[in-house]
């Protein structure tokens, strides 16, 4: 039988934990940028050998 | 196997065959800016578009500025999927109050949208808000679809074109592919899934009480066994049918729900699993037609599409024998594997009874020939061969109609690789569609196929070995246990997606390696085919001459199945030997792993 809307699950009634940026957060955003960044060079360097 | 399942199989190439003119000429025609009939309607969309980010749609870029437009889209849709999961407990449409992602697992799903892959370290309908889902992941399946069609695009306009130094506007090419092709095709194809059943609300979870409360025993906080008695069923709700729609004509891959297209909220009938199996395919198949259309030689569409499909037919066929064939230690050990009106028959561990045997294989083998990734059963239960076949599949870069785009952009790579091989045969520089092949485009085709390959044996070969982050999450040991390490690197780099399983992926080393492993995969192996695609469009076009390989031909298309067969089992066969093909003879000497 289903209870319908209106219905609670579980983590409704677990406290959500505000997290403040992190360590970790700063080192992904980094690691991320770097790649692009390193494409951007990749992309430049294809460039260079077409030329 | 039987006739009903070959008849299924041949049912849906021919819905693929049928499809590729009508898709792929649409689509010529909308990226040739020519007038279609969703004209009336979207043109306005379009312009309104484009005066409010600024876009001027009669500029045309350079090879390098359109990477660059590439580039710095996906950099910035990557950073906002990473800060909404992030954020996702300040969000709205969180009715199960879904706490923040982890760092790790946010960088590893935000990277796995963005680059087409999807791959899935976490439980959808566990992890991730509506709020997440819609405009997060289901945005991403829009848009990292749009980005391949977007250097399909280029690409074939690189061929076509003849002495210019640009390939037309990414922005431009970004928005009719997602306004002109995709939206319309999610709309119509959401409202089928809807009809037949697929869900599609933002409602709190349901609750079904248990007619008969299970006992289940679990490990508590303190170790010890902890016994308790389960009463009701949490019943997963959402807006499923219009992500699970785009997953598949985007063969974006990534479920609403864990168990993917093997769950009844997102694929409920035979009917709704054919069309997610003819959405993988169908776009990519179109754009075969797309090519010979735009360059003008619609022989040499057909004849790759002709490639294609051999490549599709030869590992369905390899899949459906293997898992019809059941196992040999049941078989051994006197169990009955044949097929009766009561029995399917063959191996059905980790396979949906709704779907059967050969709906399996053709969706394993789909799903893994093109880059979708979304399964109806569990490749990790395959027979040995039968899980060679989608692992290879990924290992020949999914270019058997491939991605939505980065199928055709990969193909045209062994297009560049078998003309220039047909050049050296006869001793003539290479001509492909009246352009030379010169040294500098093979080097961007081999800089595609070796990054690829790089990529994935040298993680594999990492995680192999390193008993503590690596092999410590590997539930199987031996050979196996080395298929489901080899199989989530190769998933990664193709932007494939699909899981053999068998790994607790969700840990710092493979969250951050695999993240990693699919940004390499997606743009580095998008620059070269965009440097070939500028390099060739500023070339003279050269008449076709007695010398000239012709590209037209069924000759052309076996060169062609051959050298991605080639370049693909030298590149893998001693992995796969070590795997797949050594675990199959164990099996049959009595041993499982």
């Amino acid at each position: 039988m289903l209870n319908g809307s209106g219905v609670t699950w579980e983590a409704r009634a677990t406290p959500v934990a505000v997290r403040r940026c992190s360590v970790l957060d700063l080192l992904f955003v980094g690691v991320g940028a770097l790649f692009f960044v390193v494409s951007i060079g990749y992309v430049a360097a294809c460039d260079r050998l077409m030329k | 196997m039987t006739l009903n399942g070959w008849l299924q199989i041949l049912f849906f190439l021919l819905a693929i065959f049928l499809v590729t003119p009508l898709l792929g000429g649409y689509m010529a025609r909308v990226f040739t800016r020519r007038r279609t009939w969703l004209d009336p309607v979207l043109r306005p969309f379009e312009r309104l578009v484009y005066r409010l980010t600024g876009v001027d749609e009669t500029h045309d870029m350079r090879w390098t500025e359109y990477a660059g437009a590439v580039l710095l889209f996906s950099a910035v849709s990557m950073a906002v999927l990473y800060a909404m999961q992030r954020l996702q407990h300040v969000l709205p449409w969180n009715p199960q109050r879904f706490g923040a992602v982890a760092p790790a697992l946010a960088f590893n799903t935000a990277v796995s949208f963005t680059t087409n892959t999807n791959w899935q370290a976490y439980g959808g309908e566990s992890t991730m808000s509506y709020f997440t889902q819609m405009a997060g992941l289901a945005y991403q399946n829009f848009m990292s679809a749009a980005v391949g069609i977007s250097v399909a695009i280029a690409f074939i306009r690189g061929i076509a074109q003849k002495e210019k130094d640009t390939l037309g506007n990414f922005w431009v090419d970004l928005v009719r592919a997602t306004l002109r092709v995709l939206l319309p095709i999610a709309i119509v194809g959401a409202l089928f899934l809807v009809s037949q059943g697929v869900v599609q609300n933002l409602r709190p979870y349901d609750k079904a009480a248990l007619i008969d409360p299970q006992t289940v025993t679990t490990a508590g906080a303190d170790g010890k066994p902890q016994t308790s008695v389960v009463r009701e069923q949490t019943i997963a709700q959402g807006p499923v049918a219009s992500q699970e729609i785009i997953k598949q004509f985007g063969t974006n891959g990534g479920g609403f729900f864990n168990a993917n297209s093997a769950h009844p909220f997102e694929n409920p009938t035979p009917l709704t699993n054919l069309l997610e199996m003819f959405g993988i395919f169908a776009i990519s198949a179109g754009l075969t037609y797309t090519l010979g259309s735009m360059t003008g030689s619609r022989g040499h569409g057909w004849a790759i599409w002709g490639a294609m499909a051999f490549l599709f037919l030869a590992g369905v066929t390899v899949a459906y024998w293997a898992e019809a064939r059941g196992n040999p230690m049941l078989t051994a050990a006197g169990a009955d594997q044949t097929v009766t009106a009561m029995a399917p028959g063959g191996n059905m561990e980790g396979k949906e009874v709704r779907f059967g045997i050969a709906n399996t294989a053709l969706f394993a083998t789909a799903t893994t020939d093109a880059s979708c990734g979304a399964i109806n059963g569990w490749h990790d239960s395959f027979t040995p061969l039968g899980g060679l076949v989608p692992l290879a599949n990924i290992q020949l870069s999914e270019v058997v109609f491939g991605g939505v785009g980065a199928g055709m952009y990969g193909v045209l790579v062994y297009v560049i690789l078998s003309v220039f091989i047909a050049g050296l045969m006869v001793g003539r520089t290479p001509e492909y569609l009246g352009k030379k092949i010169q040294a500098f485009e093979v080097q961007m085709a081999m800089l595609t196929v070796l990054v690829f390959s790089l990529l994935i044996l040298t993680f594999t070969a990492i995680s192999s070995v390193a008993p503590t982050f690596g092999t410590s999450s590997v539930f199987n040991p031996g050979p196996h246990g080395l298929s489901e390490l080899l199989y989530a690197y190769s998933s990664a780099a193709a932007n494939n997606g699909s899981a053999f399983g068998g790994i607790s992926v969700n840990t710092n080393w493979y969250n951050t390696t695999l993240g990693v492993t699919m940004l390499f995969g997606r743009f580095f192996m998008i620059i070269p085919p965009l440097a070939i695609a500028g390099s060739l469009s500023r070339k003279k076009h050269i008449p076709a001459s007695a010398g000239t390989f012709p590209v037209t031909t069924p000759l052309f298309s076996a060169l062609l199945v051959g050298v991605i067969v080639i370049v693909g089992a030298l590149t893998f066969f001693p992995a796969l030997s070590l795997g797949p093909i050594v675990e199959h003879f164990m099996i049959n000497a009595g041993q499982v792993f």
